[in-house]
C-alpha cells in the first residue's frame, strides 16, 4: 500500500464516532511531508501565548514529540483564519472607539458589537501606507483592495500585467495546505465587475478580489451559494456512483495533464503561466480525490438543504453564505477563508435598509448630512451581521470548546473614511481566541501608523510560526 | 617633495578633474539606445515636457541629462555609488511612465502632431533596451536596490510576449452550443472574468485560479453527462415503498401502505433527471363502497395527468398498474390522486359504507430506451452505435474543440479515459470530458497553433465567440488564410450566418457597457414598473439593433443617426411607441422592427439607464460615454476625494446645470468638464431610464473645439468625420486580439477608418480589419 492510501483522514476516523472526541495525532495523519517535530511547532503555536488562554497548547517548554501528542490530547482543535472585508470605507465621525481596553464604549456605527463584546478586540491606529496613491494618481478602491490583504501598492494597469502580492490568506493556506479538502475558500457577494471602466486604469481584477494566490494570481470568488454546496457536499450521489465519478475525474485530469504537458512544449518561449496555473489547479482537485471523497459529510446531519439558487435580498444571501462558511468550518472542509461584503467601489443600493442611492456615491457625502445618516446605517449594517457571524460561531461547538475559541475572525477595509480616502487608522476588528493566540482586549490603540500588516502576521503565524514578514510588516502584533 | 614628484601629482590632479568634468573615459549606459530617444524627445515632447512648468510635471530634458550624468557615474569607478541615488530610481520609474503613454498612444495628446508608428516603435525597442541595461546595472551592484524602479522591469520583458488566456463563459458556451449542438445554460459555474481593457477578451484577469480549473472540470463532467450519458448514469431506478410516500389529505398508514380516507394525495418526492419516457409503477388497493371501485389518477408536477385507472381490489391483493409517459427533465413529484371519496353512514353493510384508497409502493424506471447522443453524431441510417463511430466522432470533434488537428494518439488517449473494456457509449461519454477539461480547448492559445489555425482560431473567436467549424478548419488546412482575400471572404460568410450573433451579444454589450444592465437597480419609488424584465428587453433592444445593423450593411454613421429600433411589448409601452410606428410584423418573440426619433445608441434606454444613478440622470456619466465609446476620447479620471453631488437633484435638468456650474467655475476641473458635462447635459432630455421629456437647450463643447446647441447638432457632429469609424474600428481590434493595440496596429486600423469614414458599412469594417497584419497572431514577434 503506498503512503498514500494509508494516508487516514483525521475526519474519516472521526466520522465514525458518536461522540465528538479529539484524538491524538498520529504519525499517518499528518499529511505528506510533515513530520511530527513540523506539527509539534505547529501545535506550540504563535507569539505571545496569554496565560490561562483556553487549551494550553504545547506550553512552549520543550517542543517534544510527547507534548505534541499531549497538546492535541488536549483538545487543541485546528485554528481557523476568516477575514471579512466591507469596501467603500465608513463614516468616520462615527468609528470612534472611546475609552481603552475593555473599559471602551461600543457607540455609533460598532454599537451593534455590544452583544459579542466580550470575544473582540477593536483596534486603532492600523493602516495601509501602500493604499495610498504614492504617486499613481487616482484609482483608490483598486489599490484599496489589492493592498487589504497583501499589504503591496498594485502595479497600474487595465489588464496586460496586473500584479499585487500573496495576500496573508493564502500565506496561511499554504502552511496548512494538505489538512484539509479546500486549502482556502474565497466567498463574496457580487462577482467580477462590469466591463468598460474599472476604477481610473486599473484593472477590475484588484478590486473584486483581496485573496491572492500569487503577485498576479487572484482567487475568484464563490458567489452562489448552490454552487458551495455542492463544493462542500457533491452532488448527493450514492457512494458506489460516487467511485466510479472519482475514477472517472483521476482518468479526465490524467489526460489533462498530459495534455498540458504537450502544450508546453508547443508554448516554447511564450506565456506559460496559464498552463502552470491549470497544472496547479488540476494537482488541486487531485489531492480532493485522493483524500478520500468517500467520506463526504451527508448535509441532512446539519439539517441542510441545497439552496435552490441566490436570494435576491442582499442581507439574505450574506446570511447564507456565512451560514454556509460555518458549515465549511464544521466539516473542516477549509481552515482558511475570505469574505467580501461587496467589491470594493460597489454602487448597490440596499433596499432593505431603505436606502435607495448606491453605496459608492453614498459613502462620497461631502459632508451632507443626510447622506452620512445612509452611510452610518450601511456601515451598522455590516457590523451587525459580523456580530451575528461571531455570536454563531461562538455557539457552534468544536472538539472542547466552540468554533470561536478555535478562530481568528477579522473585520475591516482599507479606506477609512469614505469621504476622504485615507488609509490610516483603518476600520479594523478581531474576534476569537484562536486557540490561544489571542486575548480579546477591547479597545487597542496601536501607536500611530503601525501596519495593519502587522496583525495579518500576527494572524498567519498562528497557522506557520516560522513566517518572517507580511506585506510592509514591521513584526508581529501580540494578540494576547 | 621634488618637482618631479609635484609635477606628477599636480598631472594626477589635472586629469583627474579633467576625467570628473570632461567626456567620461567609459561611454554612458545605453548610449545609442538613448541617443535614439532623445532624438525622439525632441522632436516630439520636448516642447510641452521642459523646464520647472513642464506638463504633468514631467521635465524630459532634465530627465535626459541626469541619465547621461548617471551613465557617467556607473561606468566611472569610484562614482559607482551616484547610481544608486533614491532619484535616479524615481528616473527610471518616470521613463517607464513616459513609455507606457507613449506606448498606448495618450502621449503625444491627440491636438499635437503624431509621430508615425514606425517612429514610435523604433522609441520604444530602443528605450526598453535602455531601460533594462539601467536596471541590470543597478540591480547587479546593489541586489534589491531601486526596486520601486524594478516593479516596471516585467512590463518591459512580458510585452513581447504572445498572450495566452482562458476561454471567458461566453465562449464556452458557444463552443459547446457548436460542438455538441446543445445550449446549455452553465448558470453561476463557470468561472466570471475580471474585464481589462475594455473587454473580457483582453484581460490579465483571465487567469485559472484553483476553483476556475475546477468549475471547468465540473462542467465538462457535467456537458458530457447531459450529451452523451453512458448505460450506468442514464437508465435510473426509483421505489419508494409506503414509508417513504408523503400523504396530503386525512389518514394513516396502514400494514406500510399509505391509505387517504378523503379526498387527497399521495406523492413519491421526485423529479426527473433527463428528457425521456418513464415508466411509474403504482401498486394500491381500496376499500371499496357504494357503487363505483375506487378511482385514482397518476399525476406529474406540474399538473399533468398521466393516467386515471380503477382499483377494484381490496387490501389483501392489491394491484398493480403501469403507465409510461414522456416526462421534461426537472419534472418533479410523482401523484397518485384519490378521486372518488365515498362516504354514506348510513348504509347498511358496515363494510360498503366508506371508500378508501391505500398505495404500497409507487416505483419510476426511466429514461426508457439507450441514452442520447449527441445532435452532431450522425449514424448512417439504421445503424447501431458502436466504437468505430464513435473514435470518427472524437477525432472529428476534438480536431474542432482543440482549433487544431489532432494525432492518433491524442485520440487514443480521449477514448481510453473510460476505462478498459468500456462500452463505446462509455467512451463517448469519457472522451467529450476529457476534451472539454483539456487545456488544448480551455486555453486560447492562437500563436502556438500549427501555421494557419491561429488565424481561424482568432476568426472564429471574434466573428463567433466559439470554435472554428469545417469549412473555418479546411481554409486553414490549405494555407489559404494567410491572404488577407481569404481572411476577408471567410468573415463574410461568417458575418452572414447566425452565429455571427454573438458580436451582438459580446462585443457590442461591452463596448457600450450594458453587460451587466440586469443587476442595475433604478429607484423603484421613482421608477415604478422599471424592473428586471424590462431591463432584460433593454438589453435585448440593443443587442438586436446592433446585430441588424451588421447584417443589413448600415453605415457606421448609424449608429448615431439611425432612426429605427427593434422592440417587444414591453419596451413599446415603456417609450410610448404606438402602433404606427411599428415598421413590421412581430417574430415569433414577439420583437419588431420600429420607427423612433433619431440617435441610434444616444437614445436606447439601455444605454441611457446605464449612464445614470439609481435615483437621477447623471450627465458627467453621459458625456463620458459619449467621449470615451464614441470619440475614443476618455477623460482622465478625477482626483481623489472629489465630493458627488446630491442625490435628489431632480429630474429637473436646470437644477443639475446649477451644479454643474461648480465643475466649471473651478479651472482645475473645468478642463475636463467644460466638455464632459456639456455634452451629458444634451442628453438630459432623456431620464434616468431613457424616457423623453424636455429639457432646457444647452450649449455643449466637444473636444476638438466644435460648439453645438442641440442634441441634433450633437449627432450630426459625431458623424461628420471618421472619429467614430475610428473608435470602433480600434475597439473592434483590441476585442478581436484579445490585447491592447501596438502603435502600428492603432495606426493600421486608423487609415482603415478613415478610408471607410461614417459612410462605410460596420460590416466592410469588420471584413478589413480581419484583412491587417495586426489581427494575426503573430508567435514570437514583438507586439503581437
Amino acid at each position: 500500500m503506498s503512503r498514500a492510501d494509508r494516508f487516514i483522514h483525521r475526519r474519516t476516523v472521526l466520522h465514525g464516532l458518536a461522540a465528538t472526541v479529539t484524538l491524538p495525532l498520529l504519525d499517518a495523519m499528518l499529511p505528506f511531508g510533515r513530520s511530527r517535530a513540523a506539527a509539534s511547532a505547529l501545535a506550540d503555536g504563535a507569539i505571545g501565548l496569554g496565560a490561562g488562554s483556553l487549551g494550553a497548547i504545547g506550553v512552549g517548554a520543550g517542543a517534544q514529540s510527547a507534548s505534541a501528542l499531549g497538546a492535541a490530547a488536549t483538545g487543541a482543535a485546528p485554528r481557523r483564519l476568516i477575514w471579512l472585508f466591507i469596501p467603500n470605507g465608513v463614516e468616520a465621525t462615527s468609528w470612534a472607539p472611546r475609552g481603552n481596553g475593555h473599559e471602551w464604549r461600543p457607540d455609533g456605527i460598532l454599537e451593534p458589537i455590544a452583544s459579542v463584546r466580550e470575544h473582540v478586540s477593536v483596534f486603532s491606529n492600523l493602516c495601509h501606507r501602500n493604499a495610498s496613491a504614492l504617486g499613481d494618481g487616482p484609482g483608490d478602491h483598486a489599490r484599496s483592495a489589492a493592498c487589504f490583504l497583501t499589504g503591496v501598492h498594485p502595479r497600474k494597469t487595465a489588464g496586460d500585467d496586473i500584479q499585487v502580492g500573496v495576500s496573508a490568506d493564502q500565506i496561511a493556506a499554504r502552511a496548512l495546505a494538505g489538512t484539509t479538502r479546500f486549502d482556502s475558500l474565497e466567498l463574496g457577494l457580487e462577482q467580477g465587475m462590469e466591463s468598460g471602466n474599472c476604477d481610473s486604469g486599473y484593472s477590475c481584477a484588484y478590486s473584486g478580489n483581496v485573496s491572492w494566490r500569487g503577485p498576479s494570481t487572484p482567487n475568484a470568488k464563490e458567489t452562489s451559494p448552490r454552487e458551495l454546496f455542492e463544493r462542500l457536499f457533491g452532488g448527493g450521489a450514492p457512494p458506489k456512483e460516487r467511485a466510479r465519478r472519482r475514477a472517472l475525474r483521476q482518468s479526465i485530469l490524467d489526460h489533462a495533464q498530459a495534455d498540458a504537458a504537450r502544450l508546453d512544449r508547443a508554448l516554447g518561449a511564450g506565456d506559460r503561466r496559464r498552463v502552470a496555473e491549470f497544472l496547479e489547479g488540476v494537482r488541486d482537485v487531485e489531492r480532493r480525490i485522493e483524500a478520500g471523497e468517500a467520506a463526504l459529510p451527508d448535509p441532512a446531519d446539519f439539517g441542510l438543504e441545497a439552496p435552490r439558487g441566490t436570494p435576491t435580498d442582499h442581507r439574505e444571501h450574506l446570511r447564507l453564505m456565512l451560514d454556509l462558511l460555518i458549515v465549511a468550518m464544521r466539516i473542516d472542509a477549509t481552515r482558511v477563508a475570505t469574505f467580501m461584503y461587496a467589491n470594493e467601489g460597489t454602487n448597490r443600493p440596499y433596499p432593505f435598509l431603505d436606502i435607495r442611492d448606491g453605496h459608492h456615491d453614498i459613502s462620497h457625502h461631502g459632508g451632507d448630512a443626510a447622506k452620512m445618516e445612509r452611510f452610518r446605517r450601511i456601515g451598522r449594517f455590516q457590523v451587525e451581521e459580523y456580530a451575528r457571524f461571531v455570536q454563531k460561531l461562538a455557539e457552534t461547538p468544536d472538539g472542547e470548546g466552540t468554533l470561536l475559541d478555535h478562530a481568528l475572525v477579522a473585520f475591516g477595509g482599507a479606506i477609512r473614511d469614505g469621504n476622504r480616502h485615507d488609509h490610516d487608522d483603518l476600520p479594523v476588528i478581531v474576534a476569537g481566541r484562536g486557540a490561544g493566540v489571542h486575548v480579546p482586549g477591547g479597545h487597542r490603540a496601536m501607536s500611530t501608523g503601525t501596519p495593519l500588516c502587522n496583525l495579518w502576521l500576527a494572524m498567519a503565524r498562528s497557522a506557520d510560526s516560522t513566517i518572517e514578514r507580511q506585506g510592509d510588516s514591521t513584526g508581529a502584533l501580540t494578540l494576547s | 617633495m621634488g618637482l618631479s614628484t609635484s609635477i606628477f601629482l599636480r598631472a594626477v590632479v589635472i586629469s583627474a578633474t579633467a576625467s570628473v568634468s570632461a567626456a567620461p573615459s567609459t561611454p554612458p549606459l545605453a548610449r545609442e539606445e538613448m541617443k535614439r530617444v532623445s532624438a525622439f524627445v525632441h522632436a516630439w515632447c520636448i516642447e510641452c515636457h521642459q523646464g520647472s512648468d513642464a506638463e504633468g510635471e514631467l521635465d524630459l530634458n532634465a530627465l535626459l541629462t541626469r541619465w547621461n550624468e548617471v551613465g557617467h557615474a556607473a561606468s566611472t569607478p569610484g562614482r559607482e555609488g551616484e547610481a544608486e541615488t533614491e532619484g535616479h530610481a524615481s528616473d527610471l520609474q518616470r521613463w517607464i511612465e513616459a513609455l507606457q503613454r507613449v506606448d498606448s498612444g495618450k502621449m503625444p495628446p491627440r491636438k499635437a502632431p503624431q509621430p508615425p508608428a514606425a517612429e514610435v516603435e523604433a522609441l520604444s525597442t530602443a528605450l526598453r533596451e535602455a531601460l533594462r541595461q539601467a536596471l541590470d546595472s543597478v540591480e547587479s551592484k546593489q541586489p534589491g536596490g531601486a526596486a520601486g524602479a524594478a516593479r516596471g522591469f516585467d512590463f518591459i520583458e512580458k510585452r513581447e510576449q504572445p498572450i495566452v488566456r482562458r476561454l471567458t463563459r461566453g465562449e464556452y458556451r458557444r463552443s459547446v452550443r457548436d460542438l455538441f449542438g446543445v445550449d446549455i445554460d452553465f448558470g453561476s459555474l463557470l468561472p466570471v472574468e475580471d474585464p481589462g481593457n475594455g473587454f473580457d477578451t483582453a484581460s490579465d484577469g483571465l487567469s485559472l485560479s484553483p476553483l476556475a480549473v475546477e468549475r471547468f472540470i465540473e462542467a465538462a463532467e457535467r456537458v458530457a453527462s447531459a450529451v452523451a450519458p453512458d448505460e450506468a448514469s442514464w437508465n435510473g431506478r426509483w421505489f419508494f415503498e409506503g414509508t417513504q410516500l408523503q400523504r396530503a389529505g386525512s389518514g394513516s398508514m396502514s400494514d406500510g401502505a399509505q391509505m387517504l380516507w378523503s379526498a387527497g394525495r399521495i406523492s413519491a418526492n421526485w423529479h426527473a433527471p433527463a428528457d425521456g419516457r418513464y415508466r411509474v409503477r403504482v401498486r394500491s388497493w381500496g376499500q371499496q363502497a357504494g357503487e363505483e371501485p375506487v378511482r385514482l389518477s397518476l399525476r406529474v408536477e406540474p399538473r399533468r395527468t398521466i393516467a386515471t385507472f380503477d382499483v377494484p381490489n381490496e387490501r389483501d391483493d392489491p394491484l398493480t398498474t403501469e403507465h409510461t409517459s414522456e416526462l421534461v427533465a426537472g419534472a418533479t413529484r410523482v401523484d397518485v390522486v384519490f378521486l372518488n371519496d365515498f362516504w354514506k353512514p348510513d348504509h347498511p353493510d358496515p363494510r360498503r359504507r366508506d371508500r378508501n384508497a391505500a398505495v404500497v409502493s409507487i416505483e419510476i424506471e426511466g429514461p426508457l430506451g439507450p441514452p442520447p447522443t449527441p445532435k452532431t453524431l450522425v449514424l448512417p441510417p439504421g445503424a447501431e452505435l458502436d466504437a468505430s463511430h464513435v473514435a470518427e466522432f472524437v477525432r472529428a470533434t476534438a480536431t474542432r474543440a482543440f482549433r487544431r488537428p489532432v494525432e492518433d494518439h491524442e485520440v487514443r488517449s480521449l477514448l481510453d479515459i473510460a476505462g478498459e473494456g468500456a462500452s463505446p457509449r462509455t467512451q463517448l461519454n469519457g472522451a467529450i470530458a476529457g476534451m472539454l477539461a483539456a487545456p488544448s480547448f480551455l486555453l486560447r492559445t492562437d500563436a502556438a497553433l500549427p501555421s494557419g489555425y491561429g488565424a481561424a482560431a482568432r476568426l472564429a473567436g471574434f466573428l463567433w465567440s466559439s470554435v472554428p467549424d469545417d469549412a473555418l478548419l479546411q481554409a486553414a488546412a490549405e494555407g489559404r488564410l494567410d491572404s488577407p482575400a481569404e481572411r476577408a471572404l471567410e468573415a463574410r460568410r461568417m458575418l452572414d450566418d447566425p452565429r455571427s450573433r454573438a458580436l451582438a451579444e459580446e462585443f457590442a454589450t461591452q463596448w457600450l457597457s450594458i453587460r451587466e444592465l440586469d443587476r442595475r437597480v433604478p429607484d423603484p419609488s421613482r421608477f415604478p414598473g422599471v424592473d428586471a424584465a424590462l431591463l432584460a428587453s433593454m438589453r435585448e433592444e440593443t443587442i438586436r439593433w446592433f446585430d441588424a445593423m451588421v447584417r443589413e450593411r448600415r453605415p457606421v454613421r448609424e449608429v448615431i443617426t439611425c432612426e429605427w429600433s427593434v422592440m417587444d411589448e414591453r419596451l413599446m409601452r415603456h417609450g410610448g411607441v404606438g402602433r404606427d410606428e411599428v415598421l413590421s410584423a412581430p417574430d415569433a418573440d414577439g420583437w419588431r422592427r420600429v420607427r423612433v426619433e433619431r440617435g441610434g445608441v444616444l437614445r436606447q434606454p439601455s444605454i441611457l439607464l446605464a449612464t445614470s444613478n439609481p435615483t437621477r440622470t447623471s450627465p458627467v456619466k453621459r458625456g463620458r460615454f459619449v467621449l470615451a465609446a464614441l470619440l475614443d476620447e476618455e477623460p482622465p479620471p478625477p482626483p481623489p476625494g472629489v465630493p458627488q453631488l446630491p442625490a435628489d437633484a431632480g429630474d429637473h435638468g436646470a437644477s443639475i446645470a446649477e451644479m454643474m456650474e461648480r465643475h466649471r467655475s473651478d479651472p482645475a476641473c473645468a478642463a475636463c468638464h467644460r466638455s464632459m458635462d456639456s455634452i451629458g447635459l444634451l442628453l438630459e432630455r432623456y431620464d434616468a431610464v431613457g424616457r423623453v421629456r424636455n429639457a432646457p437647450a444647452i450649449e455643449a463643447e466637444l473636444p476638438d473645439g466644435r460648439i453645438v446647441h442641440s442634441s441634433e447638432q450633437l449627432m450630426s457632429a459625431l458623424v461628420a468625420d471618421a472619429a467614430l469609424a475610428r473608435t470602433l474600428a480600434r475597439r473592434l481590434l483590441v476585442y478581436a486580439t484579445g490585447r491592447s493595440l501596438s502603435p502600428s496596429a492603432r495606426e493600421a486600423s486608423d487609415h482603415l477608418a478613415d478610408e471607410l469614414g461614417a459612410s462605410g458599412t460596420l460590416h466592410e469594417l469588420i471584413v478589413r480589419l480581419v484583412e491587417l497584419g495586426a489581427f494575426l497572431p503573430d508567435a514570437g514577434g514583438p507586439r503581437s
